[in-house]
């Protein structure tokens, strides 16, 4: 498979390489404790601005434990080491493979319960979205691989899990937009175990979330994919208020008490048909991490509410029928 | 660098009063306007804070920040005072500022108008920390040179039901729930 990927860093004399963001994302979904991580490694603001940051994310949510791990901030020069396709920090660090499109983490954080390694292998053909889609001033572009099969294992409160069986979600944005601006995002990955479905749903939105742009919902099954768009989508969602049981970073949660009960997706009922194929995905939320990114250039806070859940899901593509249940990771950003 | 920079490693661990004065030097020479808000909102009031065994007033005259060592006879308009391991738990995000607040880590006393006023002004340093290096910087060094010092625990996370049990036992102990037949 060609699969061809690396970090896009801003050309020389780009006008907006004040506002770089770039984004490699890794969702592992241990299907066997019903775990949900997220990690993600990123780059705000222009290389050369000292003021720039990369930060690292490693989160665990585990089912009666809660989130394990936390966020890490650096400055470009200071600590991160970026390759060309590679963000490294002092906690967390994710590698692609720019030609295979493997994906290698790394995350040692004692201080706060977690350790992991893993090697994602894609185990899908990816979906690219290079065209550069208008995002509030600005604009984003990405990629996302369905479906990866692991190898490694993480230890999480010290009890160590072997992640063979798990599921994981590998996605790259990148673009140009300030923390801030009036934007947001719906993110999904939705995973049974190998062979079931593996389903992305992505859609971008205005800050409030009542401007929705149209949604696209892929779904992968075995050799099969499917992508319905816009208005063969139809979303439902039941908020909640109590959803949110950690905010990271801390000084950025002490700062926006006002973010600390925010109304969420509890459960999201997402319904597509092209009146040949269709797709019912329920999504049911067990509890959030809030990530509060703040812009380094120009006063603004994005607010990224990481949901881990469990959906289920029944429907057809073509002869193949699609029912069963799996983990699920939504991302509600405003 | 200079062997005075506080946001250094190498030098001596910092005082409380010198962290006071590092982040209001850092908050002025990066965002004077923020500094100037900061001034206007806290005016002339004087606050005594106290961090672990350390406690020391801070107040704003025409010439700029004073911090000096608490006295028997010193007036103050309002108090905070926590401890180094609650500071860490905020920072990490093991601890909201309500939970702090409810389990007595993070104590602060005065007028309401005044803690309104005092909170505000940490709002405004916090609100400058993503955009400030020097800043961050400072954070890092807290936690280096108090993570593992006598006076750090690091508390328990507390869950929802936790927060709401100790609000609820807080309204409890102030006689501010509803009376119940």
């Amino acid at each position: 498979m060609s699969y061809f990927d690396s970090l896009r860093p801003p050309l020389p004399f780009d006008p907006l390489v004040a506002v770089y963001k770039d984004w490699l994302h890794l969702n592992i979904l241990d299907h066997a404790t019903g775990s949900v991580g997220i990690i993600n490694a990123s780059l705000h603001g222009a290389p050369g601005d000292v003021r720039s940051r990369a930060i690292g994310t490693a989160l665990v949510h585990t089912p009666g434990r809660g989130w394990t791990g936390n966020v890490e901030i650096l400055s470009f020069g200071e600590a991160a080491a970026v390759g060309r396709s590679s963000i490294g920090l002092e906690h967390v660090a994710l590698a692609l493979d720019p030609r295979s499109g493997t994906i290698l983490v790394s995350v040692e954080d004692r201080g706060h319960g977690l350790s992991l390694r893993a090697t994602a292998t894609p185990a899908a053909s990816p979906i690219i979205v290079e065209e550069r889609l208008p995002f509030g001033r600005g604009w984003i572009s990405w990629r996302a691989m369905p479906r990866l099969s692991l190898s490694g294992e993480w230890i999480v409160e010290g009890e160590r899990t072997d992640l063979r069986g798990a599921s994981a979600y590998h996605d790259h944005n990148w673009g140009r937009w300030h923390w801030g601006d009036d934007v947001g995002w719906e993110w999904g990955c939705f995973l049974q175990p190998v062979p079931g479905a593996a389903i992305v749903l992505s859609r971008t939105t205005d800050r409030s979330h009542r401007n929705p742009g149209p949604p696209s919902l892929a779904v992968q099954a075995g050799n099969r994919r499917r992508t319905f768009r816009s208005a063969s989508i139809k979303l439902d969602v039941d908020g909640e208020f109590d959803m949110v049981s950690r905010r990271l970073p801390g000084a950025l949660a002490a700062l926006h008490q006002d973010h600390a009960r925010l109304q969420l997706p509890r459960r999201l009922l997402i319904r597509a048909s092209d009146g040949i194929d269709h797709v019912t995905v329920e999504f049911t939320g067990r509890e959030a991490a809030q990530l509060i990114a703040g812009d380094p250039i120009v006063r603004g806070y994005g607010f990224i509410n990481e949901i881990a859940g469990e959906f289920i899901c029944e429907g057809k593509l073509g002869d193949l029928e699609i029912s069963g249940g799996g983990l699920g990771a939504l991302e509600y950003v405003c | 660098m200079s062997a005075d920079d506080p946001t250094q490693a190498a030098a001596e661990p910092l005082t409380l009063a010198r962290y006071i004065t590092a982040l209001i030097d850092t908050l002025g020479a990066h965002h004077l306007a923020a500094l100037s808000r900061m001034r206007l909102v806290v005016g002339a009031l004087r606050a005594r804070i106290a961090l672990d065994e350390e406690s020391c007033v801070a107040y704003f005259t025409e010439d700029g920040l004073v911090v000096q060592p608490v006295e028997e006879t010193t007036v103050v308009d309002g108090e905070g005072s926590t401890d180094s391991g609650t500071v860490i738990a905020l920072l990490d995000g093991d601890l909201e500022v309500t939970e702090a607040i409810l389990d007595g880590r993070l104590l602060a006393t005065g007028k309401a108008e005044d803690i309104v006023k005092m909170f505000t002004a940490i709002e405004i340093l916090l609100d400058a920390a993503p955009r400030t290096p020097a800043l961050q910087l400072l954070a890092q060094r807290f936690r280096r040179e108090r993570v593992g010092t006598s006076f750090f625990t690091r508390p328990n996370r507390a869950t929802s039901s936790d927060t709401r049990a100790a609000e609820h036992a807080l309204l409890k102990r102030l006689g501010l729930l509803p009376e119940t037949s």
